[in-house]
């Protein structure tokens, strides 16, 4: 197996008073600069996977883990928490919870983290403006974080994270209590992360967004990985809809349009895919 | 938090542990003060003060507020039931007497004075400003965050419980009426209140793990404040004038 940034070998870990473990036999590498996408239905292990890959497995959280989880090829155990904190981001599920009530107004709540690492007070302004300029929240920036709506502190724990500049973005279903327009912008945010060179693992729904972001996508099933690799391989499986697994629209209706005979070529995942495979079928039938 | 705006003066622009040094001064008087007419004028004391950092309705607002209400009914008990022979007036089988009003009145006082001191301090002080102080004088960072935390998620529970109350009234459940009505709908309010709270603070342990809470390392503090050279002389001439007032005091304990 190629080394990765994050490598897990036959990964088992059982949470305390569990009967099953919740995330068995996993083995993967992530590799540096990738966005990888986690699938798969409720209770499948995804928020587990995030936690052990983070470190709050079996730090925080007690229970029985085996195997190994390395970060740049060293134990994964050998740091603290918050000493992974430079390298490794999490937006967790809940935005509530992830306002930490140490501060009283967003600009501060977004430069927290970085108070923490002792960055330059000048260098935490440019860095906390900048940040939320990117993520639209410039007209937050002195409210009581606590009094905002879901969405906006959806986007304000986002913002969050994304100060910390880490190397690596672990995040859970950021666009839970976003509408399209807010999600596509997240997604694109993550996009220019990747093209910075940023690891991203993300667990999220919304399909057609993975579909046109993602790099590589895993899919769980019961603590168990059933389905990894190239995103163009994975979601044009059809046989995954049969596992509760949601594929994009283009996949469900290129398989449509094969059963009713149309040629349509394999591993299509993409609105502008089907679009230009369908330009291509029109062409050849009306020459 | 933060949501009463301070008016800007020479006192409510002190150094937190500055305004501390005196509030602690008016207590160490205010104990030590056991004539009833010392103990009104440590009070008129506060008041002008309070009057002087332009905050002289809201301290008294506060100060009604928080221990109003108990001294009144300290008055009152004292005054009827403190043993004495010096009858006042009598109301049905109770009397009040001059000792009782005299031992009430101080009681009272004293609550007002302790109270008014830390009332002031609060009132010209935010917290955020004096949790930063004591954190900068050496407090560890996770007594400062849970004091922090605490003072904003306490609107923020208060919010979340009327939210359960309302969901829990839409489901049937009885939750205006009598004081046992009430009492009966507080359990299936307060036991997904205290359980999403549990869970939150799981949560939000994490939360500041992933944002290097721990570190150690030193921290920036983006919203910083300094004591001034007026601060410093401030602080120490509150000392030197406590030092001088216990001795005094001692002196005339001896002497008299």
């Amino acid at each position: 197996m190629v080394m990765g940034l994050i490598d897990l070998k036959n990964v088992t870990y059982t949470y305390p008073l569990a009967d099953e473990p919740s995330i068995k036999d996993f083995t993967y590498s992530f590799e540096q600069g990738k966005f990888y996408a986690i699938l798969g239905a409720n209770e499948s292990g995804k928020t587990t996977l995030c936690n052990i890959i983070r470190g709050f497995i079996p730090d925080f959280f007690q229970g029985e883990l085996t195997g190994e989880v390395l970060f740049n090829q060293e134990p994964l155990s050998h740091y603290t928490l918050s000493e992974l904190a430079p390298y490794m981001g999490y937006v967790f599920q809940n935005p509530f919870n992830q306002i930490t009530g140490a501060r009283d107004n967003v600009f501060e709540e977004i430069a927290y983290g970085l108070e923490n690492l002792g960055v330059a007070k000048g260098d935490i302004e440019k860095q906390v403006k900048d940040i939320m300029e990117m993520t639209n929240i410039m007209s937050l920036a002195d409210k009581n974080p606590f009094e905002l709506s879901g969405g906006q502190q959806q986007r304000v724990a986002f913002a969050s994270i994304l100060a910390l500049s880490p190397d690596i973005f672990i995040i859970d279903e950021p666009t839970s209590q976003l509408d399209p327009q807010e999600s596509e912008r997240i997604f694109d945010i993550i996009h220019q992360l990747k093209n910075a060179g940023k690891t991203i693992i993300l667990v999220e729904h919304k399909i057609e967004l993975i579909s046109e972001y993602a790099d590589e996508v895993l899919v769980l099933e019961e603590g168990r990985l059933i389905c990894s690799g190239k995103k163009h391989d994975v979601l044009s499986d059809i046989s995954l809809k049969e596992r509760q697994i949601d594929l994009p629209e283009t996949t469900l209706l290129a398989d449509a349009l094969r059963k009713a005979g149309y040629n349509i070529p394999e591993k299509l995942i993409t609105k502008e895919e089907m679009k230009a495979a369908l330009m291509a079928h029109i062409k050849g039938v009306s020459q | 938090m933060g949501e009463i705006t301070l008016p800007k003066n020479r006192i409510t622009t002190l150094y937190p542990l500055t305004k501390c040094a005196f509030s602690l001064l008016i207590v160490l008087v205010a104990i030590t003060t056991f004539n009833i007419y010392g103990k009104l004028a440590i009070l008129a004391a506060i008041n002008l003060l309070a009057a002087l950092s332009g905050v002289w309705q809201l301290f008294n607002q506060r100060l009604f507020k928080s221990v109003g209400i108990l001294i009144v009914l300290i008055t009152l008990l004292q005054t009827f039931f403190y043993p004495g022979h010096d009858v006042l007036f009598a109301l049905g089988r109770f009397t009040a007497t001059r000792e009782g009003l005299t031992f009430a009145l101080k009681l009272g006082l004293n609550l007002a004075n302790i109270g008014g001191a830390i009332i002031w301090l609060f009132t010209v002080t935010t917290e955020k400003d004096f949790v930063l102080a004591l954190e900068k004088q050496g407090m560890s960072a996770k007594a400062s965050y849970v004091v922090l935390s605490t003072l904003q998620m306490v609107p923020v529970l208060k919010k979340q419980s009327q939210l359960i109350m309302k969901a829990q009234s839409a489901r049937g459940v009885e939750t205006e009426g009598n004081v046992f009505v009430r009492a009966k709908a507080f359990v299936p309010t307060l036991i997904p209140l205290v359980l999403s709270s549990i869970q939150g603070t799981e949560e939000r342990a994490l939360t500041l793990e992933a944002r290097g809470f721990s570190l150690d390392r030193p921290k920036t503090y983006y919203y910083d404040i300094h004591p001034e050279p007026r601060d410093k002389m401030l602080v120490t001439a509150t000392g030197i004038l406590a030092v001088a007032y216990v001795i005094g005091k001692v002196v005339y304990w001896l002497w008299v």
